[in-house]
């Protein structure tokens, strides 16, 4: 069968195919930012683990220098501290890119990062 | 397929093909972010990241880190060597960063009245915010250490600077936003495209966030929700800080004490609002205006903002949000 332009059926759908990967093509840059959460714990001042918290598929804690990391899928929480104020507990879950909880006693950080970027920085 | 239809084919194909790599290219150089190295480390007592955007940035993140950590030697109140311990000991110092950052903090000590106050040392030692038991200090305990606050009888030159007997200064007020300046300083000289330093809360927003020159957005954190978000600052380069009755607090009888004092009456400052978020050209002068403007209240703090050319955010105790001057905020709904 032909079309107005004299095309058959399969030479226009070559051209579509070859249209919708040029479409493709052009729009790859825009989804190509953002990612798994991540949440990367340093401890005094060197980076100990990053854990990918979209993976996880069971919770479990871990122990890093005295105070104990809940992670479950897409956040994490300090649970417990061996330090004394107690601070860190009270920062909750931390699931959005720059969501950041530290343990100054302990020199434990946590920060999400890799998430979906929505922002630079927190002002609090 | 006949001759014409192939060219036909050929033709389409081709300028499908131009176009696609063309946007790809667009996208590429205008668009695309710079690289990114980030890091996070603890320094004057809070949570300290640096992001580095740009080329071969890796090394430089531990060199800002340690403009960060220099100047809390300087200033730090809980290290026994820093200069400000030392002027607090001896009631003087020889040190031009110390002198340079008091004379700043003088400055704007008068501009708001006395509200925010740099020799407020002995008031917050009472209060002490840092500690496990927190209570409410005896009147008389207050109206003695009030006594020994006044921003007036401190003394500085280019290097050195005098304290009047028993007084003492606290630049907790504005230590992390002097870090960021200090940041600042280490980064005009790096060749880095652009950076986001944030210490504690206090953020600098440096260069160019990508090849576009789109905005830094900067979350302004939501008064009395964990780890949610009253709204976004965008801005092209700046320093943001925030004050608010959230940070250190407890209650007692239902009523909220939180460590940002009035260094007029000797109270935390209840001037109706919960949180204020400034944006200047300087990360001092933005720690050392948020504080002062929460002290104040929205009204009596725009004098305050017009002369640092400075725009705000308050956040009333309502949840009521409004600003300031020139500032692109969007509102989180």
């Amino acid at each position: 069968m032909k079309n107005t332009i004299g095309l058959k059926k399969s030479d226009a759908l070559i051209i579509l195919l070859f249209a919708a990967l040029c479409v493709l093509l052009f729009l790859l840059p825009l989804f190509a930012t953002g990612g798994n959460v991540t949440a990367v714990i340093w401890c005094g001042g060197e980076k100990f683990r990053e854990i990918d918290l979209s993976s996880v598929e069971e919770s479990y804690e871990i122990e890093v220098n005295g105070c104990v990391l809940s992670v479950e899928k897409g956040k994490i929480a300090f649970v417990s501290s061996t330090c004394r104020d107690k601070l860190c507990k009270k920062s909750g879950h931390l699931s959005k890119n720059g969501d950041t909880a530290a343990c100054v006693p302990n020199k434990v950080v946590v920060r999400i990062e890799n998430g979906k970027e929505t922002f630079d920085a927190v002002a609090s | 397929m006949s001759k014409k239809k192939k060219i036909l084919c050929i033709v389409l194909s081709v300028v499908l093909l131009a176009a696609a790599v063309t946007g790809f290219a667009v996208y590429y150089f205008f668009k695309k972010d710079f690289n990114l190295e980030q890091k996070s480390g603890l320094s004057m007592g809070s949570v300290v990241t640096v992001k580095l955007f740009g080329d071969d940035t890796f090394k430089k993140l531990d060199v800002t880190k340690n403009g960060i950590d220099n100047l809390e030697k300087i200033i730090s109140r809980k290290l026994e060597t820093s200069a400000v311990s030392l002027l607090n000991k001896n009631g003087t110092v020889q040190n031009a960063v110390c002198a340079e950052i008091i004379e700043k903090c003088r400055k704007i000590s008068e501009l708001s009245g006395g509200a925010f106050d740099l020799t407020i040392g002995p008031l917050s030692s009472l209060w002490n915010f840092d500690e496990d038991v927190q209570k409410v200090p005896d009147k008389d305990e207050i109206q003695k250490a009030l006594a020994l606050v006044d921003y007036r009888k401190v003394q500085t030159d280019s290097k050195s600077v005098f304290l009047a007997k028993g007084q003492s200064v606290d630049l907790g007020a504005v230590g992390k936003g002097a870090a960021c300046d200090a940041a600042k300083t280490y980064l005009e000289k790096s060749g880095v495209k652009g950076a986001v330093v944030s210490v504690g809360g206090s953020i600098l927003a440096f260069g160019k966030r990508n090849k576009a020159g789109d905005k830094w957005r900067v979350a302004v954190r939501h008064p009395r929700k964990e780890n949610a978000y009253i709204g976004v600052i965008n801005l092209s380069e700046g320093f943001v800080s925030t004050s608010g009755d959230y940070e250190k607090y407890f209650e007692k009888d239902g009523i909220r004490y939180h460590h940002i004092l009035n260094a007029n009456t000797g109270y935390p400052a209840d001037s109706g609002l919960s949180s204020v978020t400034v944006v200047c050209g300087s990360g001092l002068l933005s720690d050392a205006l948020s504080t002062a403007c929460f002290i104040l209240g929205e009204e009596k703090s725009k004098a305050l903002l017009d002369e640092y050319s400075a725009c705000a955010v308050f956040v009333d105790k309502q949840l009521n949000v409004s600003t300031y001057g020139d500032i692109d905020f969007e509102k989180v709904e």
